[in-house]
This record gives structure tokens, C-alpha cells and sequence, in this order.
């Protein structure tokens, strides 16, 4: 896909999104009481503008992508080409990081770290497999130690095991 | 007493070993914490304050302005090192410190965050103490309708960040204005967009928001495609700025550091909107205009200036009036009043020699910062070292710590992660994160005082032209815009 | 991975074999302030925090946690397990002012049971030093004659300033407060403070302790306090003496809370670390400076005068149709 027709396309979602956004989430998230005197000061003007700002300026991309582009050639970039199981990685992640706010004070934050590490390894692969696993290890011990003994945070231990 | 008797007496009150010992224990603490992401200046001022209840007046303060100062400093190392703002006031670094980093030049980005710092801390501290007065009536007459047209006219900053895509820019800044309104309505106390969630009632929170926004992409892209580790030798590359970078980016550097005494000295801006403005002067009146945002180290130059140059001048109207101007000020106020001072103009007569000494201090302060800076930058330069398969989840488990320890909840861990996966879908798209971040930092300061305008006009807009100020601002916008559109045009001309 | 499976088996190993304590508290306690770091909530659960160090067998660890006016923190104490080691500083904004106005709060009184009420802060209402009102009656008579002039400062809505400024107006004869005078909601109580400062606001009703330093310097005037004894630094009739003794009720208070169905051992044990606190000299100095006056009420003192206020409150929410649905 060129560069125009990618932003035309993004051009519509924003429209779609925008929209939306006016049409749906404005009226259904923000409440307005029903004493406001002065239009302007309603909780829901600003995000009503905004949004539908949001929408206009999808609908100027769109239009800009169609007007014939002269622009001398795209610099070309390699990056395009798709890594192999490149979207399985991402989805992996994805799971990864809702799974890590679900059960990251349930596990302790330092034993889901150490996990959390272990699996972005895993899911890139490194040449330095012995610091991987010194880093895994002591990185979120340390951390702990920082947080929790130099600035009194308490980080979450979980229900498995305490540390001092 | 006469000025050179209080002089005097300050002199004798800061000429111990113990103020410089306490002083610089407090920016090497300050540059540590705002090294780490997510312990920002204000979470390691507000840690170092129980330890100064103990201490003489003079060290304590001195100690937490020394924090502060060295937290915002701090704030660069990671920003330029792993993309990562320890501070919000240093995301504008992020923007050209990073690319340096990528192409091997991290030492120079990093001396030059440097240079431009405590040239601006120098410049701020001599305002502060040279035009407090000034500077301080100056800031009262900010209400809010001043207040809402200065920050119509940061927005115009958006242009400058938004890169290859004017329209994109506008997108994004949009959308940060608009995710900035979820949360408690001001005026009004009711739910926006929170649904009910107690966690949404106080809206998204700004660190989480930034560290997603900028940390996250990096690791996200690097799982996406891992391969390029050994194509890309990132190493610290020798080079240390030198004198003659300096020279070449001076100008921005004093540029802004005026740039961040002003915003400095009103109350309620902040560090972050005074770097990316002082960034986006700085383009608009460089001739590698076009390098901006692919490593130019003019703009590393410009953003450390412009949030360093809001340090010394934060406390003037602390000092002057009293009032915070922001929440780091708020808690060194706390400081003074558990020690019996009371900040505003009474504090120079009663306690002249105590503020005399605190100007000594700062000054002091400056060129501690640069030593203990140099040494901080040397420490901290291995990171750019490490491969980047190693660094990819140390950073991942350093983010979720430090977004962690800001509200202790993992509510911001999966806000930061959302952002996270926007930002990089933004990424990909081809829409610029900075203006997203500026509209989220500026929409409730444009919103709020639009609204407390209103409030106070009864719905007259007339209030937005009532005084010099509000024109003054118009008029700045009017040229701002003008010149977007003029060189819009430009383009355009030689595209056809 | 089988050495990180080491490393857990080995750290658990550590953990362990520490001696395990059979009384409350066995570890550290998070004291949750709902408000940010250099307020007057932040400042009083800090300075309780530092006196209780000693006397306490573990850590006790102020966490900051802040938003929609205190009711993000707030709501996450009433949602945590009642087992003492989760602690929240009740304070007059979160506990009783926004309680009586909001609808929509994810909490109520009843989520909370409260150890103590440790400090009471005098509320003062003030003017800009150069402003011609020179008494509440002036001021009253200012919002009477000219409706929607007036307007006063506050660190939001539901906050102890907004229902203060209203308060304050009605029983010195302004019927309908809301729609005569302006409130403004500022951003935090420095902001609010500093909007009268600098002549956006007109006056502005708060703790004494937010206005202490500007009266010192002569940069506001105080018209009125609301405690039966006059305030040191604050040159100006007490609400008894002008013959309001009901605005008694409104001061700031902070206290000790946690979420409801507290073990009693818990309560006992809190009871007896801040009767040890309040006669900590340093702890005392700290009140005072700030213009707080520690005053450690009973448990059952303490539920009697934070219901009283919530009672007085909705009352006037109601009067005033002040709610927030």
C-alpha cells in the first residue's frame, strides 16, 4: 500500500472514530447536570468540540491523500517487510501485558516481573542467555529494594511469598 | 539592616561545609531519583522532606531545592538513554536526545542535556534574584483568562512537533486534549468518561500516560522485530559535546532559558510545557529546522534549557508572594512553614539573611549540578551499552515499577500499558506521539481556565481581551498561525 | 528458567525462616492520603507517620494516592480487606463534605470504621488585603445587592472550601448562596488561595492553616474564624462573636480510618499509638505551627462529630440544591 492511500484510510477511521466519539461516547460518558446557565460551561461542550475536531481533521487527511501527489517518491522503506510470526509476537505481548495487570499484586509485583522478563526474552530471543538470566533475577530484586527500603513504596508481595 | 549587613549575615549563614554538603547531597539524590522513570522530582522532593525537619532551616531548604534541581536534570538521563522521561519536564528531550542515542552519540546528547541545564539553572537563579519583584507582580496578574490565551498559544507549538504530517499533528493533539478530559468535571463535580470507576473519577495519570506513550513503543516494536540488534551498534560513541556545540546552540540555550524563567514564574505551568515551548522556538529559528526530531542536538539543547530554566524561577513567587507554583514549590513551602518561616514579603524583612543565604546557595547550586552531573552522566552511560535484547524487558520491568510507586496501584500499570499499544499503533500509522502528549499536559490547564473565565464574566467572552496581556497573547498566535500557514504554503508550492 | 525457579525457591526460603509474629501488626501498613504531597492532609498523615516511627513495631508507609478530590483514594481504602494493614487519614473533605454532596461517590460513611478524629484546623474566611469589604456583613450585603458579582475560591467541587463559601454566606443572610455568588473551583487549595491573592476571586473561606501565611504578611485580610476561641495570627472576630455560633461546626478535621469490619484488636492497638503520638512534642510542634490543634476525640466522640457534620452538610446541600448526581 502507498503512503496516500494508508493515510486515506486512516483518514476514515479517524472520521469513524471521531464521530463516534460525539455521537455515542460523549452522550453516554459525561454528565451534565441540568442546571448549567451558561452553554459554554457544560462538561460536555469541550469534549463535543473536541471530538468532532477530531472527525474534521480525519476528513481533511482523507482529502489531502486523494489530491494527485507530486511528491518525488517515498524514501522507500525496508521496514515494510513483515517479520516472520511478527503478529503472533504482538498478540503474545498483548495477552502478556493484560495477563501481568490481572494478576501482578495476586503473584507479587517482583515475581511477576521476573516473569514479565522471562517472557519478552523469550519472545525475541537474546545471544546473552547467562546476563538474561542474572538481569531476570536480580533487576526485580533490586528494584524491590530500591522502592520498597530507599523510598517507603510499598510494592505489592502477593499472597505466595513475602520478601523483608 | 541595610543590604550589604544582610548580605552579610546570609553569607555567614550559608559559609559552612554543611551547607554545601547538604546541598549536594541533594542533587546527587535529586539526579539518582529523577533517573529512575516514574520517580519523578516531585515524588524525591516530597521523600526528602522528613529528613530536613531535623536539619537547620538553611540546610533543609537547601538540601530539597538541591533535589529538585538535580531531579529535573536527572529527568534526561533515561529520556536520551532508553526513551524514557524520568520526569515529565524532560519528555521534549526525549524528542532528539533519543534518535542521538540510536546513532551512536549518546555521550553527546547527554553532556549537552548538561551544558544546557546548568547554563539555564545559572540564568534562572540570577532572575530570580535580580527580577523577583518584577517577575512576581508580573505573574499575579495572571487570571485566568491571561492564563487561557498564553496556553492557546502554546498549542501552536504543535506545529513544530508534529513532523511530516500537519493534519496528523492536529489528530493527535486532539485526541490528547480530549483523553485529558476524562475524570471529575471541575465545575460541575460530574462524571466524564469514568463510568463509575473510582480509578477513571481522577482521570488518567500523567506518568503513566508518558511512560506508555514513549517507553512502551520502543519494546513493543523491538518484539515485533527483534532481528535488528545486530545491525545496530548502539554504543555511547566517544564523543563529548564540545565548546563548539555550545556555541552553535547558545542562543537557543539562553533563548530558552527566559523561556522557562517566564513560564517559570507563573504559578501553575510547570517544567514540561516550558521545555517543548523553548523546543519549538528553537526550530522555528534554526536553520537545520528540518533535522528536528531525528537528533538534532539543538533540541536537546532547547528542552533541558527551557526545563531547567523553570527551577530557579518557580520560587519566585514563592518567595515573593508566597503561592506555590507548583507542586514541588507547594512541599518546599511545606519546608519553610515547619521551620516557622513564612514565605511572601515579609520573609525579606524579617528574615533577610535567610534569603540572602538561599540566593548564595542556588547560585552554589548551579555549579554542583555540573560537577555532580559530569560524574552522574559517566555512571550512567554503560546503559547505552547494553544490548538492546537485554535492555528491551529491563526497561518493560523498570517502567512497571516506576509507574507502580507514583499512586501505588496497577491501575496506572494498565493504563501505561494501553498507552503503551496506542502509541505504538500510532506509531505505525505514522502519527506523531508529541502532540498527543502536549494536548494531554495543556487541556486541563486551556480547559479549566476557559471555564473559569466564563465563570467569572458570567459567559462574556469580552473577558478574553480585557488587558495588554490577553492582547499581547492574540496577537503572538495570530503570528504564530501565520507563520504555519505561510510556511505550509511554501511547501506546497514546491510539491506542485 | 530453572534458575529462576532456584532463585524463588531460595528467596522464599529467606522469607520463611524469619520468625513469624502472632500480633497485629506482623507487617508494614500503608497509611493512604487521598490527597497530594505538600497539602494539609499530606502534611498532618506525614507528621503522624514520622511520631508513630518509633513507637510502632513496623513500618508505617504514607501513600499518596490522588485524584477526583480525594475520592480515587478514599474508594480504594474502602474497597481493601478490613485487616489493618491498609489505613486511610480521614479528612472533612473526603469523609463528610463530599459524602453530603455527591451522589455518585463510590463510597459511603458506612464503608469506614473509624479509629479517631486526631486534629481539628479552624476555617477562616478572607479578602485581598486592598479589598473594601471589611466585615462578613459587608460582604453579605455586597452578594445581596449585586447578584452574580461576588465570587469566592475553591479547591473544587465537594471540596471543604465549597460548601464553606456557601455556608458562611447563608447564615449571614444571603438566601440562595449558588445562584447569588460565584463559586470558582481552582485546580488545588494553593491555587484557590492565590486567586484571591491576585484578585480573581473575592474572598475565599478555608483552614486557617492555608491562609495563616498570607495573613502574616499582610497580603489577605481574615473577616471571620469559625472556632468559639479566637485564632493566634488571625485578627478578626470569631463566628460566636458574631453572633453565628452554628458556623461552629464547619472546621477541617483529620482522623484515622479503615474500611469497615476492622478487627477490634486493630482499633485498640491504633487508639493506643496515638494517644503516644499526640503527646509527641515534635508531633505538636508541627500542628501548631501549621495552625492545627491536635485533639485526640474518643471513638465514640469521634463517629458522633463526623455524623453531626455530615448531618449539618446534607442538610444545607439539600436546602441549597447543591447536589452532584
Amino acid at each position: 500500500m502507498s503512503a496516500p492511500r494508508t493515510d486515506f484510510w486512516i483518514g476514515v477511521g479517524v472520521v469513524a472514530l471521531g464521530s463516534a466519539l460525539a455521537l455515542v461516547a460523549v452522550p453516554e460518558g459525561v454528565v451534565s447536570p441540568r442546571n448549567v446557565r451558561i452553554a459554554v460551561l457544560s462538561p460536555a461542550f469541550w469534549p463535543n468540540i473536541l471530538a468532532w475536531v477530531v472527525a474534521l481533521m480525519g476528513l481533511v487527511l482523507a482529502l489531502q491523500s486523494l489530491r494527485p501527489a507530486k511528491t518525488p517518491d517515498e524514501p522507500h522503506e525496508a521496514a515494510g517487510a513483515m517479520p516472520r510470526h511478527g503478529l503472533l509476537r504482538l498478540l503474545a505481548l498483548g495477552v502478556g501485558s493484560i495477563a501481568f495487570c490481572a494478576f501482578a499484586t495476586k503473584l507479587g509485583l517482583v515475581w511477576a516481573s521476573m516473569i514479565a522478563f522471562a517472557v519478552v526474552l523469550l519472545l525475541t530471543g537474546t545471544s546473552y542467555r547467562i546476563a538474561a538470566v542474572v538481569v531476570a533475577i536480580l533487576l526485580p530484586l533490586a528494584l524491590y529494594a530500591f522502592f520498597a527500603h530507599v523510598a517507603a513504596v510499598p510494592i505489592p508481595q502477593g499472597i505466595f511469598v513475602r520478601l523483608p | 539592616m541595610s543590604f550589604l549587613d544582610s548580605a552579610a549575615a546570609g553569607f555567614a549563614l550559608v559559609a559552612h561545609w554543611e551547607s554545601v554538603f547538604y546541598l549536594a547531597m541533594g542533587v546527587l539524590v535529586g539526579v539518582i531519583a529523577g533517573a529512575v522513570p516514574g520517580v519523578s522530582a516531585t515524588m524525591a522532593v516530597a521523600l526528602a522532606l522528613p529528613f530536613t525537619f531535623a536539619l537547620e532551616p538553611i540546610y533543609g531548604i537547601l538540601l530539597l531545592l538541591g533535589v529538585y534541581k538535580g531531579g529535573i536534570f536527572g529527568g534526561s538521563i533515561p529520556a536520551i538513554l532508553i526513551k524514557t522521561p524520568g520526569t515529565p519536564a524532560s519528555s521534549a528531550t526525549t524528542l532528539d536526545g533519543y534518535p542521538m542515542a540510536e546513532r551512536g552519540e549518546a555521550g553527546r546528547a547527554l553532556g549537552m542535556a548538561l551544558y544546557a541545564s546548568c547554563i539555564a539553572d545559572l540564568i534562572s537563579n540570577l532572575s530570580l534574584i535580580l527580577l523577583a519583584g518584577w517577575l512576581a507582580s508580573f505573574a499575579l496578574s495572571f487570571g485566568p483568562p491571561e492564563f487561557f490565551t498564553l496556553i492557546l498559544f502554546s498549542l501552536t507549538i504543535i506545529a513544530g512537533v508534529s513532523g511530516e504530517s500537519l493534519v496528523k499533528g492536529l489528530i493527535a493533539a486532539a485526541s490528547g486534549l480530549l483523553l485529558a478530559t476524562v475524570g471529575l468535571d471541575l465545575v460541575y463535580g460530574t462524571d466524564r468518561f469514568s463510568f463509575g470507576d473510582p480509578n477513571l473519577m481522577g482521570g488518567l495519570n500523567f506518568i503513566a500516560v508518558l511512560i506508555g506513550l514513549f517507553a512502551l513503543p520502543e519494546i513493543i516494536d523491538f518484539v515485533f522485530r527483534p532481528k535488528e540488534e545486530h545491525h545496530q551498534a548502539r554504543q555511547l560513541g566517544g564523543r563529548w559535546a564540545t565548546l563548539a556545540d555550545v556555541r552553535r546552540c547558545l542562543r537557543s540555550i539562553i533563548r530558552g532559558s527566559f523561556i522557562g524563567v517566564f513560564l517559570g514564574a507563573i504559578p501553575g505551568i510547570g517544567g514540561a510545557p516550558a521545555a517543548f515551548l523553548s523546543y519549538a522556538e528553537a526550530q522555528r529559528n534554526s536553520p537545520n529546522r528540518d533535522n528536528f526530531g531525528k537528533g538534532e542536538i539543538e533540541g536537546v539543547a532547547a528542552a533541558e534549557a527551557g526545563n531547567n530554566g523553570v527551577c530557579g524561577a518557580t520560587l519566585i513567587p514563592l518567595l515573593s508572594l508566597g503561592i506555590p507554583g507548583d507542586v514541588i514549590t507547594a512541599i518546599i513551602i511545606g519546608a519553610f512553614m515547619i521551620h516557622g518561616l513564612q514565605p511572601g514579603p515579609m520573609l525579606f524583612v524579617t528574615h533577610a539573611h535567610m534569603v540572602y543565604a538561599l540566593f548564595m546557595g542556588l547560585i552554589l547550586s548551579s555549579f554542583l549540578l555540573f560537577a555532580i552531573g559530569s560524574v552522574a552522566i559517566r555512571a550512567f552511560r554503560f546503559v547505552a551499552d547494553v544490548p538492546k535484547s537485554l535492555l528491551a524487558p529491563s526497561v518493560l520491568v523498570l517502567c512497571v515499577f516506576g509507574t507502580y510507586a507514583v499512586n501505588n496501584t496497577i491501575f496506572d500499570v494498565a493504563v501505561m500499558f494501553a498507552m503503551g499499544w496506542l502509541g505504538y499503533l500510532m506509531r505505525v500509522l505514522k502519527i506523531p506521539a508529541a502532540p498527543f502528549l502536549i494536548g494531554f499536559i495543556l487541556g486541563p490547564l486551556l480547559e479549566n481556565s476557559f471555564r473559569q473565565a466564563m465563570l467569572m464574566s458570567g459567559g462574556s467572552p469580552e473577558i478574553f481581551v480585557r488587558g495588554p496581556i490577553t492582547w499581547t497573547f492574540w496577537a503572538l498566535t495570530a503570528l504564530a498561525l501565520y507563520l504555519i500557514v505561510a510556511r505550509l504554503r511554501q511547501s506546497w508550492r514546491a510539491e506542485t | 528458567m530453572s534458575k529462576i525457579t532456584l532463585g524463588l525457591a531460595l528467596t522464599s526460603a529467606i522469607a520463611l525462616s524469619s520468625p513469624a509474629l502472632a500480633a497485629y501488626p506482623e507487617q508494614p501498613i500503608q497509611l493512604i492520603i487521598a490527597y497530594g504531597a505538600g497539602g494539609a492532609t499530606d502534611l498532618s498523615g506525614r507528621a503522624l507517620a514520622t511520631a508513630l516511627g518509633p513507637k510502632v513495631p513496623q513500618p508505617i508507609l504514607p501513600v499518596n494516592r490522588t485524584g477526583a478530590g480525594g475520592a480515587t483514594g478514599t474508594a480504594s481504602v474502602a474497597a481493601a480487606e478490613p485487616d489493618g494493614y491498609t489505613m486511610v487519614v480521614a479528612r472533612v473533605g473526603s469523609h463528610t463534605v463530599n459524602p453530603a454532596m455527591k451522589d455518585t461517590l463510590p463510597y459511603t460513611l458506612d464503608d469506614f470504621d473509624f479509629v479517631a478524629v486526631y486534629e481539628i484546623n479552624p476555617v477562616a474566611c478572607a479578602v485581598a488585603a486592598d479589598s473594601d469589604i471589611d466585615s462578613m456583613e459587608t460582604l453579605a450585603a455586597r452578594v445581596n445587592e449585586n447578584p452574580g458579582t461576588v465570587s469566592y475560591s475553591s479547591s473544587g467541587v465537594g471540596s471543604l472550601l465549597h460548601i464553606a463559601g456557601a455556608m458562611a454566606l447563608r447564615s449571614f443572610g444571603v438566601e440562595n448562596p449558588v445562584e447569588a455568588a460565584i463559586h470558582l473551583p481552582m485546580a488545588g487549595g494553593g491555587e484557590a488561595a492565590t486567586a484571591v491573592l491576585a484578585g480573581t476571586a473575592d474572598f475565599i473561606c478555608t483552614n486557617s492553616s492555608a491562609l495563616s501565611s498570607f495573613v502574616a504578611n499582610g497580603q489577605l485580610r481574615p473577616l471571620m474564624v469559625t472556632t468559639a476561641e479566637p485564632v493566634a495570627g488571625f485578627d478578626a472576630p470569631t463566628s460566636a462573636d458574631l453572633g453565628k455560633p452554628e458556623l461552629e461546626s464547619l472546621v477541617g478535621w483529620s482522623g484515622i480510618a479503615g474500611p469497615a469490619g476492622l478487627p477490634d484488636e486493630v482499633i485498640e492497638t491504633w487508639r493506643g499509638w496515638l494517644e503516644e503520638a499526640v503527646q509527641d512534642p515534635g508531633f505538636q510542634e508541627t500542628m501548631d505551627r501549621f495552625g492545627s490543634i491536635v485533639d485526640l476525640k474518643s471513638p465514640e466522640d469521634s463517629v458522633a462529630f463526623i455524623n453531626e457534620q455530615y448531618r449539618i452538610f446534607r442538610e444545607l446541600v439539600d436546602e441549597l440544591d447543591m447536589r452532584v448526581e
